[in-house]
């Protein structure tokens, strides 16, 4: 007990020191790091409106359709670590797949091009979506929203809640029964075939401008922004469902090098020769005005949609960045390069995930300004 | 203070081709039969996927190469098309 107490007690010394460091105003009931308190103290800022968890819901209520009268939560009594279910999705690798919420709807993209609807709770396939015509790259679902963009160079919209699916005909549709929790674990459950025709009704319209395979997107609310091999981002009003805004990343690149007066906004060719395999956009995440992308040249840019301009480069990276998330704190990138710069302990041939600290906070009605705070380099 | 400077880095032995994060964790997918999971909180990296639990039974799962996580479930795709739901 004591272990722990002395335990908790260096999380909070080191909880203070990381909230001191940050904003010096910070108290100490701030010290525990976890979204809500993000929240609280970037109170005036736009971005107090960034959810606690990424999950939560923004999709407008009436896209939403109840189609499970509970939501279990078995995860809390699982250990970590513990296997809920094996699903043979697809007979080639994956290359996309996301879910809405835990034990809800997956959706899975495989180069062998098809891109298949999946009920997590009782592990059976709800349908395929036919509409693509190369392989799905990238895809979100935000409720029963989802968007996939593809090789073929077009993004599709989907609405999940118009597919014919009867959870009541799956042997597992009693997630109401307490004793059943093991149910879904069932070792011998293969993928039913679903109905034929059972996502007819899903389709909701096409974007097309991308020259392009798509290699990334993200939306929020009724922004979506896409990032193509065409080296363009693209950003999209899905209420009247037509291109706002095109971004050419090498000329705001070039832009951004000669606003910001360093060489760090410019593009540069990776030292490693990892691009074959790689996306130019790697990865991007919007939120209302703000958009951080991701490239193959390792910079993670961080742009103003109402500019349309490059506020900062972030240098770390060295090899194609293929993975981020923000959060109101915190950028957390990936990347394929297997040397690194930022510091002089690490071994030269590892990858690395680079988490950067983010205080956003909007300054004047022309943007926000981004900070970032050297705080300790963590290794494993 | 510097701006643009890095917070905290994790070095892997191989490329990161996908990364995710919840309130709690940092999931990554770094061409392993594993996910690596990055615990906040508790500052503990871990590993979760086949390639633990399938350890014993002479299998060998594929490499993961897409990774998703909410609320500490973590759903895995892998160049097989397999794809593993865990809790973590």
């Amino acid at each position: 007990m004591e272990g722990r107490i002395e335990d908790a007690q260096v999380l909070v010394a080191e909880a203070e020191s990381i909230a001191a460091a940050a904003t010096p105003t910070r108290s100490d009931e701030d010290d525990l790091v976890t979204d809500q308190d993000v929240d609280e103290f970037m109170s005036k800022s736009v971005y107090e409106k960034i959810p606690s968890a990424p999950s939560t819901p923004s999709r407008q209520k009436r896209h939403k359709t109840i189609r499970r009268k509970s939501m279990p939560v078995l995860h809390e009594h699982f250990d970590p670590g513990f296997n809920i279910r094996e699903i043979k999705a697809h007979g080639d690798q994956i290359t996309a797949l996301d879910f809405d919420v835990p034990f809800g709807t997956m959706v899975s993209a495989s180069l062998d091009d098809t891109v298949k609807v999946w009920d997590l709770n009782a592990g059976r396939c709800i349908g395929e979506l036919e509409g693509h015509t190369a392989s799905v790259r990238a895809l979100q679902v935000e409720d029963n929203f989802l968007i996939t963009g593809s090789a073929d160079a077009t993004i599709r919209l989907w609405d999940l809640s118009k597919a014919h699916y009867d959870p009541q005909g799956s042997r597992f549709g009693r997630d109401d029964e307490e004793d059943d929790g093991m149910a879904f674990e069932n070792p011998d459950d293969q993928p039913v075939d679903p109905p034929e025709g059972s996502m007819a009704d899903c389709p909701m319209f096409v974007l097309q401008a991308h020259m392009d395979e798509i290699t990334a997107l993200h939306f929020r609310s009724d922004v979506l922004v896409s990032g193509s091999s065409d080296k363009t981002l693209r950003q999209w009003d899905l209420e009247k469902g037509r291109c706002v805004q095109t971004l050419d990343v090498m000329w705001a690149a070039a832009q951004a090098s000669a606003t910001i007066g360093s060489a760090e906004g410019t593009w540069r060719q990776t030292s490693r020769q990892t691009s074959t395999a790689a996306d130019f956009v790697g990865a991007l995440q919007v939120f209302e005005s703000a958009l951080a992308c991701g490239t193959a040249d390792g910079m993670v840019r961080l742009w103003d949609l109402r500019s349309g301009q490059v506020h900062r480069s972030l240098v770390g990276h060295t090899g194609p960045v293929t993975c981020l998330q923000f959060d109101g704190t915190h950028i957390v990138t990936g990347s394929l390069d297997r040397s690194i710069r930022v510091s002089r302990k690490l071994g030269a041939s590892r990858s690395v995930t680079i988490i950067y600290e983010l205080t956003l906070s909007s300054s004047t009605d022309m943007g926000f300004a981004y900070w970032f705070y050297i705080r300790r380099l963590r290794l494993r | 203070m510097r701006t643009g400077s890095i917070f905290d880095a994790y070095a892997y032995d191989n490329p990161v081709t996908s990364m995710m994060f919840d309130s709690r964790r940092i999931a990554s997918a770094a061409c392993e039969d594993v996910v690596k999971i990055y615990d906040k909180m508790e500052s503990r990296q871990w590993d979760c996927g086949a390639g633990i639990t399938e350890a014993g039974d002479g299998r060998t799962p594929a490499i993961v190469e897409q990774v998703r996580i909410k609320d500490g479930y973590m759903i895995e795709g892998r160049r097989d098309g397999l794809v593993g739901v865990w809790a973590c």
